[in-house]
């Protein structure tokens, strides 16, 4: 990829929540990133760049947040910039700060990724203001029922995901959803949003921000996480032609991501995966867009318990976006959690041996993508 | 001692000036006299409705000499019921279809159109539909662009199109 | 040509430090950050721009009068401004701050002339709790 290693020495995250009203934006990139330099046993002085990531601003309404939080960020006399590709913004944000690092500009970054949604309306937001907006459900609600009309996957599979999902944020501290006893049944009673998308079948609006420090090589820690390639693709989005079922985009995103990490059978070589899944048919529709099943077979994982966390390919151990969705959080902390995987540091949800994590993120309409791959190894 | 203060709040509202562009204003009057009009590309022959003044898959201009007329008429080939979100504004009240449709002679969908005069249980992907215009072009009430101008799309009794016709045009 | 408003509701939470300010404000009382050097913030920051570390947890009060540092007139005011006749956005350095703050002054103010704050006799805890300054 280029000549300087890229080691991940810190994570941070906030506790998830509907509502941070305790904090100020600013406190909640600190409590992020806080952690993260805790992490890393560094303090604000030791930070070259910063970069932060977020979604649009009319989710809450502050024009260029950055100004503002360079305070915030101890950024005096430092680089601070700001990356947004949409939902998948997360994602991009720490593939900005791996190239700072690997490119040999920089050689310790901070990077935050976060949204107040409870400020604004994200519906809103979306929609450019009052009534008309569908929501990002509305937008993508048609693309899921193409995946299940054309697959032929059981009703039940998105059901399934928003189950196994919920179950998993039980076993993270941080996630914002904790819902007991949910069953299949349950999520199937709940009622339609967006159909064939149910309530339970669907993210949340959270509070949170995710931190990440990252140092070439000289500066890493052991029991860093490396990172062994990462990738970004965007498409059109919409042109005759183009399909929101299994976009290109994503295929050459992850296609190039495989091949920088040396993978050539993703189901077989990667060890946990965290995919950006905000309505439940998404963790399906993505293993296929991945490579980690056949088109049409996306579902048959699901169904056969393969993406559970006690699975042969266990995605979204972390409760994924279907239980914390801070918008422009969300990407970074797919990314994040795979590095804690590979650094053995996840607590109740760590897979034993976790060697080859992916993370995942997707954004716009459907026509963002960013990923990396991270390894307990050098590469 | 009154409680501490925790939260503001504050309204942002943002005025706008925007010039219409002459695609839009041609698609506009053409979608007035009850035409649905769109650019077919010179390079690759895909049809744009509603057009967009360039094909970006060839990077090229076009313009009103490569305008042809598609039929309001076409097929259904996703949709969503939606359930409105009750948020300050929201002004839908009842369940609604929105549909992805696929005009005929043009490649690509037009999104979020409303279907209605069927129960939503029946909308079905590769129903036939026909428009339900809106308004009256000669006294200057129909709205503006297509979904001012059409009120609607309902069901065409046509027979449904088979998979294959639609299932490559999610979008 | 087309005409449109484009309107955004938030509710913003404020954290501890702001909180404080605003709560101080709503109380007719100016209250100032301190940092783990001793400067004085007004408004107050929640962290030290310097050097990133946050302030001290206890809000201090500063008096409501000081001098302007900067100024910069406005003769024929907007829509949205906080003042309808002629006034001058001025950064108001109060008595016992290191920093400034920026807000409007009553008529035209220049850098040097001390102000006070004009209250409002109805406060919600916002930063418009301050109507302007008036020169003292
Ligand atoms: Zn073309």
């Amino acid at each position: 990829m280029s000549s300087e290693r890229v080691a991940v020495v810190g994570c941070g995250q906030t506790h998830h929540r509907k509502v941070r009203d305790d904090l100020s934006m600013a406190g909640l990139l600190r409590e992020a990133a806080e952690r993260a330099l805790a992490d890393a046993q560094m303090d604000w002085k030791d930070v070259d760049a910063v970069v932060i990531g977020k979604a649009p601003d009319p989710f809450e309404g502050i024009m260029m947040p950055e100004i503002y939080l360079a305070d915030a960020l101890g950024c005096a006399g430092k680089p601070i910039m700001r990356v947004h590709t949409a939902g998948s913004v997360g994602g991009s944000t720490a593939v900005v700060a791996t190239h700072l690092v690997s490119s040999g500009v920089r050689e310790r970054v901070l990077t935050i990724g976060f949204e107040k949604q409870s400020e604004g309306d994200t519906t809103w937001g979306l929609g450019g203001g009052r009534s008309g907006s569908v929501g990002a459900g509305g937008y993508f609600a048609p693309h899921m029922r193409a995946y299940i009309d054309r697959s032929g996957a059981p009703d039940y599979i998105g059901p399934a995901v928003a189950v196994k999902d919920r179950r998993n944020a039980l076993k993270n501290p941080y996630a914002h959803l904790k819902l007991e006893n949910l069953t299949i049944e349950t999520v199937m009673e709940s009622p339609y949003v967006w159909e064939p998308v149910r309530r339970l079948e669907s993210c949340p609006t959270s509070d949170g921000a995710a931190a990440m420090v990252l140092t070439n090589e000289k500066g890493a820690t052991e029991g860093a996480a490396w990172v062994h390639g990462t990738a970004i693709r965007s498409e059109l989005g919409q042109f005759p032609g183009r399909d929101p079922v299994n976009p290109r985009g994503g295929r050459d995103c992850a296609a190039d991501v495989y091949s920088q990490a040396g993978i050539t059978d993703p189901f077989n070589e990667v060890d946990v995966a965290e995919i950006y899944v905000p309505f439940s048919w998404y963790e399906p529709m993505w293993l296929e867009n991945l490579g980690f099943a056949a088109e049409g077979d996306g579902w048959k994982l699901v169904e056969k318990g393969v993406t559970d966390i006690t699975g042969e390919l266990p995605i979204n151990v972390s409760g994924g976006v279907l239980s914390s969705n801070p918008i422009g959080a969300s990407g970074m902390l797919r990314f994040l959690e795979v590095a804690l995987q590979v650094r053995g540091l996840a607590g109740e949800h760590q897979i034993d041996g976790a060697r080859t994590g992916v993370g995942h993120a997707y954004g716009g309409a459907s026509q963002f993508f960013a990923m990396w791959v991270v390894r307990n190894e050098k590469p | 001692m009154s409680e501490p203060v925790r939260f503001v709040s504050q309204k942002v509202d943002l005025d706008y000036k925007v010039v219409t562009s002459p695609v839009a204003r041609r698609f506009d009057e053409q979608m007035r006299a009850g035409r649905i009009t769109g650019h077919k590309c010179p390079e690759c022959g895909l049809v744009y409705v509603p057009p967009k003044g360039f094909c970006p898959i060839d990077c090229v201009i076009t313009d009103e000499s490569n305008e042809v007329e598609v039929r309001d008429a076409g097929t259904l080939t996703s949709f969503t019921v939606i359930t409105p979100i009750q948020y300050q504004g929201q002004e839908e009240k009842e369940e609604y279809v929105l549909a992805n449709i696929l005009l005929d002679g043009a490649s690509g969908t037009i999104g979020q159109q409303r279907v209605e005069g069927i129960p939503h249980s029946e909308v079905r992907m590769g129903m036939r539909v026909k428009a339900v215009w809106g308004g009256d072009p000669n006294e200057g009430s129909r709205g503006w662009g297509l979904t001012g101008a059409i009120k609607h799309w309902e069901p065409s009794g046509e027979p449904d199109e088979p998979k294959e016709k639609y299932q490559e045009h999610v979008l | 040509m087309s005409e449109f408003t484009l309107e955004f509701p938030y509710r913003r939470s404020l954290g501890p430090v702001v909180g404080g300010f605003f709560t101080g404000l709503r109380d007719g009382k100016v209250l100032a950050s301190r940092t783990k050097d001793g400067r004085v913030l007004c408004p107050p920051l929640e962290y030290d721009p310097e050097t990133g570390v946050a302030v001290e947890p206890d809000l201090i009060e500063i008096s409501g009068e000081g001098v302007v540092e900067l100024a910069t007139y406005v003769e024929q005011p907007m829509r949205k401004h906080p003042l309808s006749e002629p006034f001058t956005w001025a950064l108001v350095k109060l008595d016992g701050a290191d920093t400034a703050l920026l807000h409007a002054a009553r008529g035209c103010v220049a850098k040097g002339d001390r102000v006070k704050i004009s209250w409002r006799s109805e406060r919600t805890g916002n930063i418009t709790d301050i109507e302007c300054f008036d020169r003292v």
